[in-house]
């Protein structure tokens, strides 16, 4: 009994504990921290890849194949399966319209069936733009609704967008618009975020509705058609209106990928099922050309083991090329790990690294909670000597400082956790915070120092004169004048620095500019936007960890410790 | 017989070396010591001549390297760990000349620990208050009823000292163990820490007090001098 009021003593009456305690936090909240952003970079990029890519993927090469609505509807009878969604992948131009000449990017091109598509893949939660978004852009056009010329680009932009706005959900609207063949004013589009080089991303990571001229206006989408036989023929235009963006997440993607309808695409690349022509007559020779399609995209039911979708497909191609000799040799079926092992192995690698790093870290916080318990031992050494002279044991001596040991833990793993929470759901606004303002708050603390410290200075000379002079006076009255004189000085200079920025915002501005630490830049990386969540899983188990690596490291000093000769202990100075 | 029967320690060719850099020190060289039931004893020897030394094999502290002690005509070091512990907490009562005292306890809980360190958590639960209680009225009997929260940085040499004298007694031991008890403190503190000892010894307490002072030895029953490693 005597060991836990003991430990409760030591606790509250001394800075070690403190320091132990302090170790402990730092080493858990820095453990939480790195698994948390490393671990969240790898969890964005595969979470990122996993809305882009379909369980499993039948695809041909460039010229596509045939018959692909039989292929369907076979893939969608399939127990297996969920969903599964034609795709015809291209490459070519998007134009868009400039300032004073069009700008135009190579970029690829996929057409699809959003309906079935959504049901692969969670395409509808990557658009990007919203009826919000969208209606800054209506208030800023109305000046323009009564344009006398009809033909007014503004004017055409204002009614394309009032009239979305007036038909509800945005982002439906967006699947709607893209899964017709022929909608007003023009075919549908939608690119990628970062194809547009007028959607930038500032530091915060944001892009601004308000840079982006082309929603809503028409832009040019150029194609080169692929004959069966893989010969290229005249390229085909068509004006499209850019509908809405799509945000994977996955820059690369992002930067070069646009989706159009099935329909449109199939009909520009001259995919569509013709009458057969004699190259040499040029008469039709009275057979057909199907129809064609360059991928099918396959979707899982909830519970099927990847192998057995991919097992299960393939066995649907074989039956399939059976019925259709022409399909032999053109199709092949991959699931998602298969096309993406490069990618998914170097995160492997990744993770492999951050185990590596975290093990180092580990060991770093185990020896220094190791040495603070020693330091702590030390420094208690003539109290254990006095223990054991008061008949206390060399269990119960252990014993002191293994409960010290899983107290100073909880506490600190605790205190870690919290540390770890704020600072990582905080992190994207601490890094806006050192990237942005560092300068000016920099300004306001030197200027409180400078006004503070010769003040506290002369206080601290006043105080040891009145010391002196009234040894018996009344120390707590001295202390709150003091410290109203303090806080009238502080806030005399918080006002000053104010004022004196107000006036003198190119000063500011150079603050900021010049002191600034940017850890991430929001607007060139990869990814927009630094991981901000403790996974649970983590807190699980590097809680407890943290825990027994305080018990653990107080386990040597504890044995140290009794097993010390009391006579020894007693004359320790 | 009568007289054996009332002996409560006994030591018997008590041999005790050290090693120190190297050099063998042998520090007592067979020492025979009866003390009686309820008698003062004082042990007086040079600083260094082991008397300290002695009375940490009395107190069961330390380990002879050869012979044996006694209490009650049981050999303590033949028990197990566990009732050498119960022995120094039970039997035993030691004062410092350095006082020892818990730097982070009040004088009050100095006092008390050293009565909780034997019981289970579960009796200590019961007898908690009456343990407190106890504490305080014996520091209130040694003076100190006033600064009985005082911490011991707070508190005078004397004061400490008896503070310490206190936790010492708080078990009611068979033994008082007093290492140079007034060495520490100037001629009319330890005077009166001495009047302490003298009121105990009235009361029938058993002391056993090592020192290197003739005028502090006088107050004793009885003086043994520890010179070359034996009791003269």
């Amino acid at each position: 009994m005597y060991k836990l009021q003991i430990i409760l003593r030591y606790l509250r009456r001394r800075i070690m504990p403190l320091i132990a305690m302090l170790a402990v936090m730092l080493c858990t909240a820095m453990v939480l921290i790195v698994l948390s952003i490393m671990g969240g970079f790898l969890n964005m990029m595969t979470g990122a890849l996993q809305r882009l890519e379909a369980d499993v993927t039948v695809e041909a090469d460039i010229t596509g194949f045939p018959h692909y609505e039989a292929l369907l509807a076979d893939f969608q009878k399939l127990p297996e399966v969920a969903a599964a969604s034609p795709v015809i992948r291209s490459f070519g131009l998007v134009s868009l319209p400039g300032e004073t000449q069009r700008a135009t990017y190579p970029v690829e091109i996929l057409g699809v069936d959003p309906a079935s598509l959504n049901q692969v893949v969670p395409f509808e939660s990557t658009l990007f733009w919203h009826a919000s978004n969208i209606r800054q852009w209506v208030d800023l056009l109305q000046p323009f609704a009564d344009q006398e010329a009809p033909n007014d680009p503004q004017r055409l932009r204002y009614h394309t967008l009032k009239g979305w706005l007036d038909q509800g959900s945005f982002r439906q609207l967006t699947m709607a618009l893209l899964g017709s063949d022929m909608p007003k004013p023009a075919p549908a589009i939608v690119m990628g975020i970062e194809v547009n080089p007028q959607n930038i991303r500032d530091v915060y990571g944001h892009y601004d509705i308000l840079n982006n001229r082309t929603i809503g206006s028409p832009v040019t989408l150029t194609v080169l058609p692929i004959s069966e036989h893989g010969m290229p023929q005249d390229p085909e235009a068509r004006e499209v209106t850019v509908v809405n963006d799509f945000k994977s997440g996955l820059y690369e993607i992002d930067r070069n990928r646009v989706f159009v309808p099935f329909k449109l695409l199939q009909s520009m690349l001259k995919m569509t099922a013709a009458p057969q022509i004699n190259m040499d007559t040029g008469k039709p020779t009275g057979r057909t050309i199907a129809a064609r399609a360059s991928m099918i995209l396959v979707k899982g039911k909830a519970g099927v083991p990847l192998e057995q979708l991919h097992e299960a497909v393939r066995h649907s191609v074989r039956r399939a090329i059976a019925d259709y000799p022409d399909l032999n040799g053109r199709l092949s079926v991959s699931t998602w790990r298969e096309r993406h092992e490069k990618f998914l192995n170097a995160v492997a690698n990744e993770r492999n690294l951050v185990t590596f790093l975290f093990a180092v870290i580990s060991l770093v916080a185990f020896v220094m909670i190791a040495l603070v318990f020693y330091m702590i031992v030390l420094e208690k050494t003539r109290d254990i000597g006095v223990l054991r002279a008061l008949g206390a044991g060399q269990l119960g001596i252990a014993g002191i400082f293994l409960g010290y040991g899983l107290i100073i833990g909880i506490l600190g793993a605790l205190l870690g956790l919290a540390v770890a929470l704020a600072i990582v759901t905080n992190i994207n606004q601490i890094q806006t915070f050192l990237a942005t303002h560092l300068g000016v708050t920099t300004f306001y603390v030197g200027l409180e120092l400078a006004l503070g410290v010769p003040v506290a200075a002369v206080e601290a000379v006043v105080w040891w004169r009145l010391k002196r002079r009234y040894p018996d006076g009344r120390p707590g009255v001295w202390a709150a004048w003091m410290a109203g004189v303090l806080a009238v000085v502080g806030l005399i200079g918080l006002a000053g620095g104010f004022w004196y920025l107000h006036d003198h915002t190119s000063l500011a501005t150079w603050l900021d500019a010049t002191i600034s630490w940017e850890m991430w830049r929001p607007d060139v990386y990869y990814l927009d936007r630094i991981p901000s969540q403790v996974a649970p899983v983590d807190i699980a188990w590097v809680v407890p960890l943290s825990i027994v690596c305080s018990v653990l490291g107080s386990l040597i000093p504890a044995i140290m410790a009794a097993r010390l000769n009391p006579v020894e202990a007693l004359r320790y100075e | 017989m009568a007289e054996a029967r009332s002996d409560i320690l006994r030591a018997t060719g008590l041999h005790k070396h050290y090693r120190l850099g190297g050099e063998d020190l042998h520090v007592l060289r067979g020492v025979d010591l009866a003390v009686r039931h309820g008698e003062w004893l004082a042990i007086l020897g040079a600083s260094g001549s082991g008397k300290s030394t002695l009375l940490h094999l009395l107190g069961g502290l330390d380990r002879p390297s050869r012979g044996e002690v006694q209490f009650t005509g049981q050999s303590i070091f033949a028990m197990s760990n566990g009732a050498l512990d119960r022995y120094r907490n039970q039997q035993v009562g030691f004062v410092f000349q350095f006082y020892h005292l818990l730097p982070e306890f009040s004088a009050l809980e100095n006092v008390v620990v050293s009565a909780a360190i034997t019981p289970s958590t579960l009796s200590w639960l019961r007898m908690r208050r009456q343990r407190r209680q106890e504490a305080a009225e014996l520091l209130a009997r040694l003076g100190l009823g006033e600064r009985l929260k005082h911490r011991p940085a707070k508190l005078s040499g004397g004061e400490r000292q008896r503070v310490a004298l206190a936790r010492a007694l708080i078990n009611q031991p068979a033994v008082l163990l007093a290492d140079e008890p007034t060495g520490n403190l100037d001629a009319q503190t330890g005077g009166q820490i001495l009047d302490l000892l003298r009121d105990l010894h009235r009361q029938g307490q058993t002391i056993v007090m090592v020192t290197h002072d003739e005028k502090v030895a006088v107050a004793a029953d009885r003086r043994l001098h520890l010179e070359a490693g034996r009791l003269v």
